[in-house]
């Protein structure tokens, strides 16, 4: 079943006109890795997917399940399944790890998880990603290194439970440890019930994680499409000669 | 009919009989009432009136006398947040109705009663402290002088610790002025904490006085809280004096009210001493705060922190002016102040002036910080983005941004009030935050 489908979107932000005409097809139990040089609109595409107020969508259409989300609030389209992983997450001070993960869950599931059922989870998902339980003293993304940010982002994709995940650049700014930590996470989450769309600029993140789905993204379209060979050629031969193949 | 905006000498008598003073007291009044009568009435044009105009405030409402009967609900936010308590003095309209104090404390030197019983029973106490931290040299604070409507006073011996507050309940509930005081005194070396709780929904003026001693090495924590109805007029000075190593440390919670003004002070006047001041203020539809505060270091290696925060929604107004004040003789002092205040709505407004005078240049630290702004958009979209709807996302930063203050409360149950207090004023406000970009 087709999750999310993107049609001919157009994104503006500020007046300028970033994605200019963008389809994309990702459905359930497939990864579909999108790359591009930086500049390329992926981020734009990443929030624009998830409903954020300073990207207008000014033609094309999202769909999620055959529905028309782009009049939908961020929040409404959490609870149709979709989840965001952010290149830059935000630090929100004196709002606590743990009583944001809780009111976020207990919203997306629109009923209230028992805080023992809560607290065994997330204790396990942390232990899986390797986080200090001091984490859970901690206000959200407040001080964390930007490997740790990573970390918690993808934690949070393991106790929200999405069916489409957006992950922005997660690989970014992560040393070879915390890489393979973070890949290995989103690897246990993969799975028939999960599609995800991993935004990467580079290729290093696919030597761990397989994408069976593999598109170039210049200049606000997606310029090719491909299998997992697509990756090695562009590890081979960067995106310069697809600009110029394009 | 006594009336503070007519105010006379005659009135000043009257009162003094009522209450049935003794002449000592009398003749204190008579002597603020000079000063009073001296003091021209505050209007807008004056520099510590700027930012409320005083012609705001109700000095028309008959001035009340007696205590009412205590009412059956039990309001206020803070002293009903705690369990057993050292003793009480429930102050309500002109009058108290009640003051008791439990048999340990007694035994212990405690007393806590209404200030007129005090001024006959514990005269040389009451004599040498009354006025002295607050004094007549303002109109408000002469008002109060002259022509207080009882009060409380609480003592607290030297070395004694007491583990349980002493709460004092300022209740309004007929139409009408009032003039509160409250003197509390500890001894040297003496440790405790009181809950000076403000409630009522009447159309009342409330001209307040609460002044604190402390003496030398002894430590005072002190919350003042405030969840007046929409019709109360308040201005109030708030002071703390402290002794050589001693420690006052001051909560204000300013919810309610129409006109609130407040004079949260503390005065270092003795070497080591240290001073907190903290403060939470939420202000919605129809209210305006201004919190006017004085630390003032009159002393060497005397110290001071003050953090207020507040947020406001709807046509409301708060108003923050700080000043530290560092007399040349203070050498090696030390002292930070933060205001940031949290616009909800679009139609709130605050304004947040920190003042700095510092006479001397041995100062070892001296910092200040001050904030206007709005809820971040950044926060909201990462909130909102997984699945928290607007109205509670803000809810949740606006918890987070009084957290810096309620984290430091350390009197037991209080934070948590505060919390559930500001909880229900948020629920209660206009849901549609500010936000340009939005349909
Ligand atoms: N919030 C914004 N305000 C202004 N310009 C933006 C904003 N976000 C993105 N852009 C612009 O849109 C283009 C694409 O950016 P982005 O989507 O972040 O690309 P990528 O993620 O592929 O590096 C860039 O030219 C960037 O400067
Ligand atoms: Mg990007």
């Amino acid at each position: 079943m087709t999750e999310l489908e993107i049609k001919g979107l157009t994104v503006e932000v500020d007046g300028k006109q970033i994605l200019k005409g963008l389809d994309l097809v990702v459905t359930k139990g497939e990864t579909h890795a999108l790359m591009g040089p930086n500049g390329s609109g992926k981020s734009t595409l990443a929030y624009a997917i998830m409903g954020h107020p300073a990207y207008n969508v000014t033609d094309g259409s999202i769909l999620v399940q055959g529905t028309d989300i782009g009049e939908l609030p961020p929040d409404e389209r959490a609870k149709m399944g979709l989840f965001l992983a952010m290149q830059y997450p935000t630090e929100i001070p004196g709002v606590s790890l743990t009583n944001f993960l809780r009111t976020a869950i207990n919203a997306t599931r629109e009923e209230d998880l028992p805080v023992r059922q809560f607290m065994t989870s997330l204790r396990e998902h942390m232990s899986a990603l390797q986080m200090d339980e001091r984490f859970l003293q901690r206000n959200v993304n407040e001080g964390f290194s930007g490997g740790e940010k990573k970390r918690f982002e993808i934690l949070q994709m393991a106790m929200l439970q999405p069916q489409i995940a957006v992950l922005d650049e997660t690989d970014s700014g992560l040393d070879v440890d915390a890489l393979k930590v973070v890949a290995e996470g989103i690897n246990r989450l993969r799975g028939p019930q999960l599609g995800v769309l991993l935004i990467t600029h580079y290729t290093r993140i696919l030597r761990y994680i397989t994408p069976d789905h593999v598109h170039v993204m210049v200049d606000g379209r997606v310029v090719q499409s491909g299998g997992p060979e697509l990756a090695a050629e562009l590890e081979e031969g960067g995106y310069e000669h697809l600009r110029v193949s394009a | 009919m006594v009336r503070i905006k007519d105010l006379s000498e005659e009135d000043v008598l009257a009162i003094s009989d009522f209450y049935g003073e003794p002449e000592w007291l009398r003749d204190r009044r008579q002597v603020a009432f000079k000063a009073f009568a001296d003091l021209e009435w505050p209007n807008s044009r004056d520099e510590e009136w700027r930012y409320t105009n005083p012609a705001r405030l109700h000095l028309e409402r008959p001035v009340l006398l007696e205590a009412a009967a205590i009412p059956a609900r039990q309001e206020g936010i803070v002293a009903g947040a705690v369990g057993a308590l050292a003793g009480e003095v429930r102050i309500v309209d002109g009058g108290v109705a009640q003051a008791v104090v439990a048999d340990e404390a007694t035994a212990q030197g405690v007393v806590v009663t209404d200030l007129v019983t005090a001024a006959h029973e514990h005269a040389a106490l009451v004599q040498s402290h009354l006025g002295t931290v607050v004094g007549a040299d303002a109109k408000f604070e002469a008002a109060n002088l002259a022509a207080f409507t009882n009060g409380a006073f609480a003592y607290v011996p030297a070395d004694v610790e007491l583990t349980e507050p002493i709460a004092i309940t300022v209740q309004a509930t007929g139409d009408g002025s009032v003039l509160p005081r409250v003197l509390i005194v500890l001894g040297p070396h003496a440790k405790a904490s009181f809950y000076v709780d403000h409630s009522g929904d009447a159309q009342a003026t409330v001209i307040e006085v609460v002044e604190v001693v402390v003496a030398e090495g002894a430590t005072a924590r002190i919350v003042n809280a405030q969840d007046w109805g929409p019709d109360v007029d308040h201005i109030a000075a708030h002071t703390g004096v402290v002794g050589s190593n001693g420690d006052y440390r001051g909560l204000e919670v300013n919810l309610g009210g129409r006109t609130v003004y407040v004079r949260p002070d503390v005065r270092l006047d003795h070497p080591g001493g240290n001073g907190e001041l903290l403060g939470v203020y939420f202000c919605d539809e129809g209210q305006q705060v201004e919190m006017r505060s004085l630390v003032h270091h009159n002393a060497s290696h005397t110290t001071s922190d003050l953090m207020y925060k507040g947020a406001l929604q709807g046509d409301s107004r708060a108003t923050f002016y700080g000043t530290i004040r560092i007399e040349e003789h203070a050498k090696a002092t030390a002292s930070d102040e933060t205001n940031r205040n949290l616009i909800l709505t679009d139609k709130a407004r605050a304004d947040s002036i920190p003042v700095l005078e510092i006479l001397n240049s041995d100062v070892v630290r001296c910092g200040h910080h001050s904030s206007v702004g709005q809820v971040d958009e950044l926060q909201m979209f990462y909130l909102e983005s997984r699945g928290i709807p607007r109205e509670e996302a803000a809810r949740l930063l606006v918890f987070g941004f009084f957290g810096e203050v309620t984290d430091r409360i350390q009197l037991p149950g209080v934070a948590e009030v505060i919390l559930a207090e500001v909880e229900r004023e948020v629920r209660s406000g206009p849901t549609n935050l500010m936000d340009q970009r939005r349909r």
